[in-house]
């Protein structure tokens, strides 16, 4: 994947964190040439700028196999410590991460090819990411 | 003094005076953390890219993630990452501020204000102003943040 696209990322692994499956590239990169179809993530400089991260949660979560998942993000810097994820935001480097419920990192996603690319510190902000799962149909 | 060279510097301050209220800004381009920015400028920051993107019919750089206002597209447009929003109007606010009067993609009915705050480096700062419940609601899912301690500066603009 390009540089850029870590939100997205960091949303499509939430999805893969609460259900404990895997999605391989080309689905992901399916489901983001999807939500670019739709207009729902990608500007004219960047392919997936996520414009709505519920859409792109609920999207991966239909991916594996859920697709009546209900899904909420919190607001920005008002994470309660009790939802199943945070993102996590640097803003010296303008990035997100993916983190545990109080905030500590649980996937990055520059390491995906190199974790030399993983990027440290500690969050400007986190928001809460709380997914609810249904039986699978 | 003679009566008429009077009137002529009191027109001429009154000129000056309205010049300086009514200047306008160029929002138009891209713009970033302060710090994200200088970051990237000193070349600190692993992942982070910048593209050359026609921007108001001017070329910028655009850093990753950074916030668009485009006020010469029809609409006029802001977006940030995990929103964007079409542009009403960008209305002065006192000597330093502007309200931008934005309104949902999805719904013409759902408005909102944000209040974009200049400073003298022509950095700028957002407060928030009205907004309806459900405009509230769309901008809390947005990663745009808030309060000045979160200055934004335009990314560079490259001259053609």
């Amino acid at each position: 994947m390009p540089s850029g696209p870590c939100l997205f990322r960091s949303l499509i692994a939430a999805a893969e964190e609460k259900t404990g499956k895997n999605l391989s590239i080309g689905q992901i990169a399916a489901i983001g040439k999807e939500l670019h179809a739709s207009g729902d993530i990608g500007t004219n400089d960047e392919y997936y700028e996520v414009q709505k991260p519920e859409v792109v949660l609920k999207a991966a979560l239909k991916e594996l196999g859920y697709p009546d998942a209900q899904v909420k993000v919190g607001n920005t810097g008002e994470s309660t410590g009790k939802a199943d994820f945070t993102i996590r935001f640097i803003k010296s480097n303008h990035h997100y991460q993916l983190g545990d419920a109080s905030g500590k990192i649980k996937y990055e996603p520059y390491k995906y090819n190199n974790s030399a690319h993983s990027v440290t510190g500690d969050a400007t902000s986190l928001r809460d990411v709380t997914i609810i799962l249904t039986p699978e149909e | 003094m003679h009566v008429g060279k009077i009137c002529v510097l009191i027109s001429m301050l009154v000129f000056i005076s309205c010049k300086q209220d009514n200047v306008v800004h160029d929002f138009d381009g891209a713009w970033n953390f302060k710090e994200t920015y200088e970051n990237w400028k000193k070349g600190d920051v692993e992942g982070l890219s910048a593209n050359e993107s026609i921007i108001a019919g001017k070329k910028h750089l655009v850093i990753n993630h950074s916030m668009i206002i485009d006020t010469s597209a029809n609409p006029m447009y802001l977006s940030v990452p995990g929103g964007k929003w079409i542009i009403n109007d960008i209305r002065p606010f006192g000597k330093t501020a502007y309200n931008v009067l934005l309104r949902s993609t999805e719904s013409k009915e759902t408005t909102g204000i944000l209040i974009l705050n200049c400073k003298n480096d022509k950095s700028i700062w957002f407060s928030i102003g009205k907004m309806d419940p459900d405009f509230q609601k769309e901008f809390n899912q947005s990663f745009l943040l808030v309060g000045e301690e979160e200055i934004y500066v335009k990314c560079d603009q490259i001259k053609q």
